[in-house]
């Protein structure tokens, strides 16, 4: 409820400041959204066109420039907690990171990092599976605290370093302990990197609020895990929806470096939208 | 409610080719600076109470008065990545300037990428070659996975000797828990097959014992 309210007044006063000031331009700049269409019954819709997507940027119509409706391959931080309160869950989370390495596509790349009593990424980019399997195997140890909201932010600046669709998936029960950062924070890196993040719980260890609103912000999405013999349909799932989403991008030449508001719709009747919700107007690098 | 764990594992290696020509034995000491094993280590006012805190100090006693003027030791410390010392050390003033972690504290535990270096560093000298290892055996970020270590090592025809100490956080009479086998795995397991595998011996131990131990090994280079 907190990232919500707070999230929301920072775009609102946004879209106020972006209003009152004189704004900076110089060139222009593509920005990129990706998004996801559920039909009323809640199954993915994959095979909407252009025509069919409507973009407002701070409230404003943007003109649809470039669009794709094809399946690509992902490049993901996979952000593992570690801490003491995930202990009991030991075996369901690396259940949970094995049943992710099975469901990688071709193309897809993975680097695995964990929290806990340390924070650890591996070196590894890699698709792989072989060599994730090893790494999900060796290297994930329980106990200590949850700096969740730096390492998301760590993530978030690992994967912007790559090409191609990003995003930080993190399994996690959303509760913090001893983070020097905050939620805020990582919208703020949300905004900036163009990055999803899909959050996942385990059954029994819950996901608690903040994480979910920071991953609807961000585009991405959220799922509690009831693990078993649903595991591995439960991961293919979310698989399935990071690599159906559509490529949206809009041309613009605003650089006031502020925080826009980003809605996308759709106009097919009863349809939801999943996207991220604002964009940093930096300059363009 | 979860309490501090009533023991810290610190395992201790010792890597050595067998019967090699008599000379100058060089030594890789393998220090563990991650996050996992510094947290995890009591604060020094506990020895009062019979806890072992900070277990390096005595270790690094027990190699230098040990060591015979044909040894000669490198510091591979790993963390936020890996660091060797400069130089082959021969004096306790530099072995313990060299066992400082440095900007190396605090990161991840990158064990195997750290004995597959050692192996690689061990390689081009000729002699008796040997690794000590001081790590609480949780490893993280490595490019190089168990098995590869495992088979360096073998490639690289040492035999790795472990003692394994628990050290008791409160003096008990109960025997020695397992207390880091949580649900996720015991991270000794690991250790007690690079042993195994390499035809090396495994023995698990009191962290007060452990100075003895190495005094043993460093000892046994001389013979």
């Amino acid at each position: 409820m907190g990232v919500r309210l707070i999230a929301g007044l920072c775009l609102a006063a946004a879209g106020v400041t972006a209003q009152q000031q004189p704004t900076f331009r110089s060139g222009t700049r593509v920005v990129p959204v990706y998004a996801t269409v559920q039909g009323p019954d809640g199954r993915l819709l994959v095979n909407l066109q252009k025509n069919d997507f409507e973009i407002l940027d701070n409230g404003k119509p943007q003109i649809i420039t470039s669009f794709s409706n094809q399946t690509e391959p992902i490049v993901s931080v996979a952000a593992w907690d570690v801490s003491t309160s995930l202990e009991p869950f030991a075996l369901e989370s690396r259940a949970a990171a094995l049943s992710l390495v099975r469901a990688l596509r071709p193309g897809d790349r993975l680097r695995f990092g964990s929290f806990g009593q340390e924070i650890a990424f591996s070196p590894l980019m890699t698709g792989d599976k072989p060599t994730l399997e090893r790494i999900v195997t060796e290297e994930l140890w329980f106990g200590g605290s949850t700096r969740l909201w730096g390492v998301l932010e760590r993530s978030l600046s690992l994967v912007s370093q790559e090409g191609g669709r990003r995003v930080v998936i993190t399994l996690t029960d959303g509760r913090p302990t001893t983070d020097p950062r905050s939620e805020n924070d990582v919208l703020m890196a949300v905004h900036r990197a163009d990055t999803m993040i899909y959050a996942l719980g385990l059954d029994g260890a819950g996901l608690a609020g903040d994480i979910r609103a920071v991953a609807e912000q961000s585009g991405g999405g959220h799922a509690v895990l009831k693990g078993g013999p649903d595991l591995d349909r439960e991961i293919e799932a979310v698989m399935v929806e990071l690599h159906h989403q559509y490529l949206l991008g809009f041309t613009t030449d605003v650089s006031d470096g502020k925080l826009h508001a980003l809605t996308v719709r759709t106009r097919v009747l009863g349809a939801k939208v999943r996207s991220r919700r604002g964009y940093v107007a930096d300059p363009p690098r | 409610m979860r309490l501090l764990p009533l023991f810290v594992l610190t395992s201790m290696v010792a890597i050595s080719t067998p019967g090699q020509p008599s000379g100058k034995t060089s030594v890789i000491w393998i220090y563990d600076c991650s996050q996992s094993h510094y947290s995890s280590l009591a604060p020094p006012s506990l020895e009062q109470f019979g806890v072992r805190s900070r277990p390096i100090e005595p270790l690094v006693q027990a190699v230098a008065d040990n060591a015979g003027p044909g040894t000669e030791i490198r510091v591979l410390s790993f963390g936020t990545g890996l660091r060797l010392s400069p130089g082959w050390l021969r004096t306790r003033s530099e072995l313990a300037v060299a066992m400082d972690c440095g900007d190396t504290l605090n990161g991840p535990s990158p064990i195997w990428d750290a004995v597959y270096r050692g192996v690689e560093v061990l390689e081009e000298r000729p002699g008796p070659r040997a690794i000590l290892m001081v790590t609480d055996g949780k490893s993280s970020a490595n490019v190089h996975g168990f098995q590869e270590a495992l088979e360096r090592s073998k490639q690289g025809g040492v035999r790795i000797n472990i003692g394994l100490a628990r050290t008791e956080l409160w003096r008990t009479s109960r025997p020695p828990m397992t207390l880091n086998a949580n649900r996720a795995g015991d991270p000794a397991e690991r250790l007690k097959k690079l042993a195994e595998g390499t035809g090396g011996r495994y023995t698990e131990m009191s962290a007060w014992d452990l100075p003895a131990f190495f005094a043993e090994v460093v000892r046994g280079w001389q013979k």
